[in-house]
This record gives structure tokens, sequence and C-alpha cells, in this order.
């Protein structure tokens, strides 16, 4: 029989999963360091923090802030003249996601250059043009002409120390001041237009600098972070914009000197919620769970988790013929919000851990009921509640049965063709739970046809076709690490639905579905490995579930990807401190996500900035 | 609806600017045929994805004209029976343009790529620039200065089919998908007030960064980013001051149904003719590929005859045992969408394309096309395996005369027998030469030498060996030549 081909979604996640960080889909992308281990002595410094460019969400959010939603809204854009504001913005280039989180994505290439000048000249222009926002920035002054030195010198301090994230010094006035009276000599929108420009093409703006602190005591390469630059460092990273107006007030009076102030606004970024509402029902967010909203989409490549029908033909038979029955009238992230949904309620509301993410048991937005089993009707399901998509929630949650935290659920589970994919369930885990690199398969080096299913035998599983076509000591040099985790989820079909016996399909020559075989499927596996030779053994996803739950490796592996995502880099040997400090604010008494990415911005490391050779 | 917005910019753009029906916009734009520039070599690399099924795309005719090292055969004979299936009598207007190769294997593919593999990037590990980087960035083939837009990258795709090393690292450059966008690139930076403006902000700006880059608290890597980004600014500099360079004054914006695929190829057609036109560049790389955002609402995604499934992927997994004759009613089906898909790619975005680079005369008396070499090829060949042997290469143009077109080229090795290692004996393939004597040769037609594309110690360009060493025995009595040009490329 015919090997069923991989969709063209899953194809890229193989290569993706199994080159681990080394390529991306399209195999163009550089290989990346590999993983450090985490230590830390006590006086250690912290690694060496590089000069970064600002993401684009970064980007567009300081932008957004800095204009006060004048020149552009997240509703849309207006048409033209905001329009060409909007085209210059698209022109820069998005950020990628090839190293994990595009918060990494640091490389500058052209586009960006032209990019950022063409929103630069395009946001000046407009800026100049709109007196409210110039009255924002002390420059009410400036419709009068002829415009005076002080007038214009206080509308390039007011925006200036916005833009630049910090006062501008007296010979950068002065330079700012000679730029507006030449540009602004006929006309002053012109002048106001170059400032504006020329403070939006500035190192200070686009780039995290961090140059104007004192040197740390006994230190030749340590510097402190200013009031302005701590602020400014904890507001990019956990709100991915730029200071507030009040955390700017707040700096010029003087109070984050006191660090039990900057505790207290960092804790003030990050409020728990007291809510029982789902966020299916269109809750607002604010920044910093939007911001942690991108973190775990991208950590979990929900956006790619999606239903796609349409990819396989003994599938769509299914569909047809109602032996699968998918959320139709419902958008194709159903899955993946669901997901979303139990991390949002267990950062946020439940207060949870690491260890809640991957053994919670409740079921959240019950337009899946039928999806999982549970009936057609919500109410007859057990549901109860005046709304069919809060139904399940206010007087406890429905549990899940057959199912145990993010790995068992039908996102993690849909493979879009009515088989299951051990290898891409597998990579996944190893390389998104347990933060393990794997080597890029090169297809040269390979046998040939190694990257295809194997071919479908009426008395074989999917395991036992996978575990036959990667026996080789070639395949099984990467398939010790991949194989168990994904075996481990094989009591669970091609759409997440439990099962004991896997039945084989086959298309007969009047393009009907026959079935040809129904052996008994297993998901016990001796050793998951997750760490080498460990023996640890595992029976079915719940089980994998908790020993991941357990596993020290993995709970690290959130803590650094925790770590990457809010710095934007891998972490080095300097960063062991704070990855360590991680993990305890995660899993430790008390410990929680939400106490986690708190204390980064607490810990003592995050005030300081190590200059490299 | 979870609360935050996913949406990329580009979303809120489409909701934005729903634009009734399309215009032809360049046509509008050209009065007067000689308007263009002064008829530079340009270079036009365009690649689909996914691969291709020979028996679609083996020319109608064999050739009948026997040399050594290759077989040959005018494409005036297709004018009757067609070119091949796929694109059978659509370009028979440009029979005598076109160059249609056969027997080009790549021997150190990789399988799926974002078509960097035809572009010269066999393997990542080897660090090889895309062949258009090379010419974007060389003196040589822009004889003289290098304009600020050294080339355009036109994609839908996450990744761009161009990439060069820059700095140690294999960047892929980002590409434009948007023809708004690509619109806005060309005509950068307008008005003479605009330009002393703009001129007066990047003066500043550069010595903003020049001032950062002597800050004794950044590193040696942190002042390498100040003055990278110095480097690219300066590129943003000459291009405002080499605006007068353009040829043509700027027109209205292009004018497309944004759920239309077909409108919207067609429109980024008219922006890069319009590019090459104005010589805002010379060199464009342009990957064509179904747009992923538009399904449903998509005429492309049901074109006329077709369950509308759009399985673009999946159906090129049809196994290459798998022949019309054996074929089940199903995989019938498959092949005609396959077919299908392709003739629509070939009329409505190929020949589009050709049509309107060949409607625009340049001062030379030749047309754009005339010009240019346009290079039409594929990630991969055939699906299943994911094969880089018989790449697929069409070719428009002659570089303004520097090759002979009108010619079907087969370089099949005659002597060996049907089939390759990994594919079925019952189709017409054998092995063929090294892909890499075609980039040498794609060079050399633009004016390239060795020196401006060799790599110290590394004869030719790309990778030349398998680690299979069955495949480089293959390829052992054409492999001495892998660094020359192909036999007969330039007639």
């Amino acid at each position: 029989m015919r090997g069923l081909s991989l969709t063209e979604q899953q194809l890229a996640d193989v290569v993706v999963a199994l080159n681990g960080s080394l390529q991306g889909p399209n195999g163009s992308q550089p290989r990346t360091p590999p993983l450090v281990e985490i230590t830390c002595n006590a006086g250690d410094d912290p690694a060496v923090t590089p000069v970064a460019r600002l993401s684009k969400r970064q980007y567009e959010n300081v932008l957004m802030r800095l204009f006060a939603g004048a020149l552009m809204s997240r509703e849309g854009y207006s048409d033209s003249p905001q329009g060409v504001l909007a085209l210059s913005l698209a022109a820069v280039p998005d950020d990628r996601d090839y190293t994990g989180f595009r918060r990494l994505d640091k490389d500058i290439v052209d586009g960006h250059v032209n990019g950022y000048f063409s929103v630069a000249a395009q946001a000046g222009s407009l800026a100049a043009a709109n007196q409210g926002l110039l009255n924002r920035y002390q420059g009410a002054c400036l419709s009068t002409r002829p415009v005076t030195d002080a007038c214009a010198t206080n509308f390039i301090r007011s925006f200036g120390k916005r833009a630049l994230r910090r006062p501008l010094l007296a010979d950068e006035v002065a330079e700012y001041l000679a730029l507006f009276k030449d540009t602004g000599a006929t006309q002053t929108s012109e002048g106001v237009q170059a400032v504006i420009a020329v403070m939006l093409m500035s190192p200070q703006f686009l780039f995290q600098m961090e140059t104007e602190g004192a040197l740390v005591p006994g230190k030749s390469n340590v510097y402190q972070l200013t009031a302005w630059e701590l602020v400014s460092r904890a507001t990019l990273a956990l709100e991915e914009n730029m200071s507030s107006d009040e955390a700017i007030t707040a700096i010029e009076q003087g109070r984050f000197n006191d660090p039990a102030y900057f505790e207290t606004f960092v804790r003030a970024m990050m409020p728990a919620r007291v809510t029982n509402r789902p966020i299916f029902a269109n809750i607002e967010m604010n920044p910093v769970e939007d911001n942690f909203g991108h973190f775990y989409d991208e950590w979990l490549e929900l956006d790619k988790r999606q239903i796609n029908f349409a990819q396989d033909d003994i599938f769509n038979r299914f569909l047809r013929e109602g032996r699968i029955t998918l959320p139709w009238d419902n958008p194709p992230s159903l899955l993946a919000d669901e997901v979303r949904e139990m991390i949002f309620r267990n950062i946020w509301v439940e207060n949870g851990k690491f260890t809640s993410l991957m053994t919670d048991k409740k079921f959240y937005g019950n337009r899946l009921t039928r999806y999982y089993g549970w009936g057609s009707d919500w109410r007859q399901a057990g549901f109860a509640g005046e709304d069919e998509r809060i139904a399940s929630l206010g007087e406890g949650y429905h549990q899940h049965r057959d199912r145990m935290g993010l790995l068992t659920r039908a996102a993690f589970l849909i493979s879009n063709t009515h088989v299951t994919n051990p290898i891409l369930r597998g990579t996944f885990i190893r390389r998104r739970i347990l933060c393990d690199d794997l080597p890029s398969p090169n297809v040269d080096q390979l046998p040939d046809r190694a990257l295809e299913a194997p071919e479908f035998q009426p008395d074989m599983t999917t395991r036992d076709r996978f575990a036959e076509k990667t026996k080789s000591d070639v395949c099984m040099s990467c398939h010790t690490l991949i194989n168990p985790l994904g075996f481990a989820l094989e009591d669970y079909d091609a759409v997440g639905r439990t099962r004991s016996r896997e039945n084989i399909y086959s298309l007969n020559s009047m393009n009907q579905v026959a079935t040809v075989g129904s052996p008994a499927v297993s998901a016990t596996v001796g050793s998951l490995e997750l760490s080498p030779r460990d023996g640890i053994p595992a029976n079915g996803g719940i089980d994998l579930s908790m020993k991941l739950a357990q596993s020290t490796k993995a709970q690290v592996c959130f803590a650094r990807h925790a770590f990457r995502y809010t710095f934007g880099r891998r972490e080095t040997i300097g960063d062991g401190c704070m990855v360590k400090n991680m993990h305890e604010k995660l899993e430790g008494n008390g410990g929680s996500i939400r106490e986690m990415f708190l204390n980064t911005a607490l810990h003592p490391h995050f005030r300081l900035r190590k200059v490299g050779p | 609806m979870i609360g935050y917005d996913k949406k990329s910019r580009r979303h809120f753009l489409l909701g934005a600017s729903q634009f009734a029906l399309a215009l032809p916009f360049l046509g509008s734009l050209v009065p007067e045929k000689a308007w263009a520039g002064v008829g530079k070599k340009k270079f036009l690399a365009v690649c689909q994805t996914n691969g291709v099924r020979f028996e679609h795309w083996e020319p109608s005719l064999a050739p009948n004209q026997n040399f050594a090292d290759v077989r040959v055969r005018s494409m005036s004979d297709f004018a009757s029976g067609g070119v091949n299936r796929t694109m059978g009598t659509t370009f028979n207007g440009y029979l005598s343009k076109m160059t249609y190769i056969k027997g080009l294997d790549v021997v150190a593919g990789r399988g799926h790529n974002p078509c960097d593999v035809p572009m010269g990037n066999f393997q990542v590990s080897d660090q090889w620039n895309t062949i258009d980087q090379v010419m974007a960035t060389s003196t040589r083939f822009y004889q003289g200065e290098i304009p600020a837009m050294n080339s355009l990258v036109v994609s839908f795709g996450s990744g761009g089919m161009s990439a060069r090393w820059i700095g140690g690292s294999y960047v892929a450059i980002p590409p434009i998908k948007d023809p708004e966008v690509l619109f806005d690139r060309i005509f950068f930076s307008t008005s003479p007030t605009d330009k002393t403006r703009n001129l007066k902000i990047v003066d500043r700006v550069l010595a903003s960064y020049n001032k950062a880059k002597g800050n004794p608290r950044l590193s040696a890597e942190d002042k390498q980013k100040m003055q990278n980004f110095i480097d690219l600014l300066s590129q943003t500099e000459n291009r405002i001051r080499g605006q007068r360079a353009l040829q043509v004054s700027k027109p209205a914006p292009p004018v497309f149904d944004e759920n239309s695929t077909k409108q919207r190829y067609q429109a980024l057609n008219d922006c890069i003719v319009l590019a090459l036109a104005a010589e805002a560049t010379q060199v464009v790389s342009y990957k064509v590929e179904r747009i992923p955002y538009l399904t449903e609402a998509d005429a492309f995604a049901n074109p006329a005859g077709l369950d509308g499934r759009g399985v673009w992927h999946e159906d090129h997994h049809l196994p290459d045992t798998v022949t019309e004759a054996t074929a089940n009613p199903g995989d019938k089906a498959t092949m005609n969408r396959i077919l299908t898909y392709n003739q629509w790619w070939a009329q409505h975005v190929i020949f589009d394309l050709v049509k309107k680079l060949d409607s625009v005369t340049e001062a030379n008396g030749k047309t754009i096309l005339d010009n240019s070499l346009v290079y039409w090829g594929n990630e991969i060949s055939y699906g299943l395996p994911h094969a880089n042997f018989n790449q697929p290469v069409v070719l428009f143009g002659s570089a303004g005369g520097a090759m002979q077109t009108g010619r079907y080229l087969d370089y099949s090795r005659m002597n060996l027998p049907k089939g390759m290692p990994t594919m079925a004996g019952e189709m017409e393939i054998r092995p063929g030469r090294m892909f890499n004597q075609f980039l040498v040769s794609v060079f050399q037609t633009m004016g390239l030498t060795p020196a401006d594309y060799e790599r110290p110690g590394r004869k030719g360009y790309g990778v030349i060996t398998s680690a299979k060493p069955e495949q480089n025995k293959l390829y052992e009595p054409v492999f001495a030549q892998h660094d020359q040009m192909l036999p007969r490329f330039r007639g």
C-alpha cells in the first residue's frame, strides 16, 4: 500500500522539529549555539548583554504609545495618509521565528533600515500636522511663527525623552535645535518632521543601548542600569513597550531609586486575575497578558495547531461520512484556543506552575464537547450555566476524563490526516518541552526516501511502521530520542480520541474507504530518555505527562524558554543564576509561572549590564 | 476568539483597502513604448514550489540535432503541438525568445527548500550565496556603482528564495509580498523637497550612529552592529541621492482585488516590470506559490473543473510509479489537478510576466525581455522523492543578445539507461549534467567572470560532491566540466 505522505505543514514541522534550532522549514537559517549547562555560583557576574534592536512588536507598540494612537490604531489603519505609514510599517521585515521565538531575531538587513527610514519620515510628517499630538509634547507654541528657540527646545526635550527613553544631553538638544532651525526655516512642519524622523532612526530609539549607568565598584565592565534604563528594560521585556507617562513621572521624581518601589511597579504590571469568565468571552487583556500570549503561542507553535481538514483523502471521506466529528461551525483555531484558555487561566487566575500546565485536567470551552465525545448537546453532557461558551465555569470546571495537561489535548494530537504521526509528536516534545537540540537531517546523507512515511500494512500499527522504518543505526542515532516520546501518545488517534486498536484503512479503486486491519495499539515504552538511558518507562499519554511534569529537565527547559523570550536571546553561561532563580520561582514553595516572570525583573542581575570585549 | 491580536499588519491592510476590480495599471502608465531604461542586462529568477511531474513537463517533441554533448531542437517546431502539456501553446508568441533545458541535475540537493537550491545554495552547510545575490553585489554585473536597491526579493512565504552570508550567518533576504509595498520601494523618496530634507535626516542619523560606535561602553560586537547599520543607511542615502536615475516618473500605485491570487500576482508582475523598466534594480528573485491566507475565497482555490481542495503539496506526492496508464480514478484526478494548477500558473502568472516584459522597449531598441535573462524553475523536480535531479529550467530572453534563444537543449546522457537511482525506469529520464554548469553559464552570460563568483580554491559554483558515493560515481564522466559553461548554452 502506498505510504501516506505528509502535509505541507507537517513536512515543514518535521524539518523544523528534526532540525531543532539548526534551520527552519526553508532550510536557510544559521546554526545556533549548543545548549549551555545551568550553573550558578555566588558572586557570578551577569552574562554579557549585547546591544539589540527592538523586536518588530516592540517597535510597533512603542510607536503606538509614543504617538498615543494618533497616527494608527490597533483596530486598523485609516486611509491615506495614515495608510502610507501603514505601508511603511509593513515594509519593515517581520521577525523570523526560526530560533524559537521571534524576539530572538536580531538581524538587520537593508529592508529594516529602509523600512525604519520610511516609517520615520512618514510618522514625522503626520505628527507635524497633528496639533493635538504636538500639544502633548509641549508643542502648542509651534503653531505660532516665528518659533522661538525656547519653544522648539521644550518640544525637543519632551518628545525626545520619551523617544530616546532617557533625557537628552545638552549637546543633543543643541544638535536637534540646529536641525529644527535648518529644516524648518521656511515651514515649521518641516523642522518638526526632521526632528521626529531623526529621533525615530537614532540608535537610542531603535536599539536598547543602556550605556549611561555607573560602573559597579570593583568591576571593569559591569554597569548599574540607570532608573530610565531599568524601567525601560522591564517594560520592553514584560509589556513589549516603552515606559508609560506615569512611569516616566515616577522616574523623574526619583522613586525608582527605591528597589521596593520597583518591585511594586513590576508586580502592578502583572496583576492576578480574579475572574471566572473565560477568555473565549473576549475579555480585554492587559499588555503583559497580551505579551505572554505571544510567548506561549510561539513556545507551543499554537498558530500552527489548527484544523486543516483538506489534506488527506481518507480523512476527508471520514468527515463526509460522519465518522469523525469536527467543530465545523467554529473557527479552525478552536483547538488551540482551548489550550490558550487553559494556559491563561493557569498563569493569571490560578497562579499555576509548569507542573500545572502538564497535569491540568480542566476542560475549557464546551464548544468542543462533541469533538471530545461528550455528546452533541452541552447541557446533556453535564455542563451547567446560562451560556454555552461559559457553561462549565463558575460552578467548578468540567474535568477531562482521558487526558491530562497540554500534550493530550486535541491541539497537540491532531495530525490532519487519518493516521497519527508519532515522529512529529516526539520531536515537538524533545525540542519544546525538553530543550534538546536534534541534529539536522541531511537528505543527502540518509537512505533514499528516508523522510517519507512508511508503507501501510494491514497488520501493522503506525507505531510498528515507524519503528520498522527507523530501526537502522543511522536513523536510531536520533530516533532513540524521538520515538519513545511519540509512541507514548499512541493511545490517542489522529484527531485526539482515545483508542485501544488502530484501524488500518485503504482507498480502493472506486475511491471507497475500506478497513483492512485493526491491530491493537501499545503506548508503553521502556525508557523515555528524558536524560540519556534514564530507564524511565511510560504507559500512555497521561503517564507521559506526569513524568514530564516531574522532570527537572522539563521544568528547567520551561525556564529556559521563558528566559529566551524575556531577554530576546538564548541563555549563555553567565545566565545560570538567572535561569536557576527562574526555576526556583517556578516550582519552589510559593512558586508559579507568574512569579517566575516577575522575578526575572527582580533578580539582581536584571539591574546590571555587562559589556563584552 | 482570544483577546489579543494575533493578526499581522497585513490583515489590517487587507481590511482597510478592499479595492474594486483591477485595472491593468502598467498599460495605463506606458503611453509611449520608448520610455524606459537604456537597456542594461537584467536577471529575473522565478521559482515555483513542490515539484513537477515529468509527463507534464516533457517536451512534446524529441531533439533532432545530435551533438557530442547536447541534443538540440528548434523551439519553433513546438508551435503546433505545444511545448509540453503544462505550457501548451500559450507561449507560442515567445518561442523564438525561449530556451528550454532538460537534463540538469543537482548532485547534492536537499529536497524541499525555499527555492534556494535552484539558485545555487544546494546545502546550507556550505556557504554559497544564491546566484541573484552574487549579481546584486557585483560591480562587474552593475558595470559600476551598485544601486541601493541592488535586488528585489519577492515572495509570499516567510523566507524568500534569496540569501547571502552576512557576518558569518546565512541570512535569508526578507521578501516583499505586497504590490503596494513593492511600488513604494521603487518610488521611495519623491519630490526635490523630500530629497533635500531626507538627506539632512540621513546625515544627522549617520552622525548619531558614528557617535554611538565610539562609545567605550559598547563591545566590539555592538560596535559592529552600529557599523552594519551605518553601511545599510549609507545605501539608503545613495538611494536618495540616486533617485534621479529612475527612468520613469512615478505613476499611480497598483490597483487590484486583495482576495484574488491572479490579480495580486499580476499586480506584482506590473511592479517588477516597472522596477526593471525604471532600472531601479537589475536583479529580481520571485517565488511564485499559493498564498496561504487566501483559501476559500480565492478563485485559485477552485479553478474550473477541480474540487476546490487546493491540496498543492499533497498532490505532488503522487508516486512516480503511478503512470497515467495504470492510475486508479483517484490518482488520475490528482494528476489532472497537478496539470491544471501548473497550467494556471503558466498562463496567468508566468505568461503574464513574460508578455509584460516584452511590451516595454528600452533605449537600445530591445524589449526588457530581450535585455533580460528570465529563469523559470522549481524548488525540486519530482515531487515524491523530493528529487533535485532533472531540475526544470525554462529561460526567456537573451540577456541583451548574449545567448542564442529559440532552442530546446537536452543534456541527458543518452549512453546511460533510462531511469535514476531513486526513480522508476519507465519515464524518459537519464542522468544529465551537473547543475553547477548551468549556474556558471548564467553567470558568464550575465557578464561575470570566474573571479566574480568563485571562491579561493573552489572552482565553479556550489557544492559539487554528494555524501552518497554511488551518486558521485554517476557524475564522474562530467565532473571535470562542473566549472565550465554548458555546451552550446549560448549558441
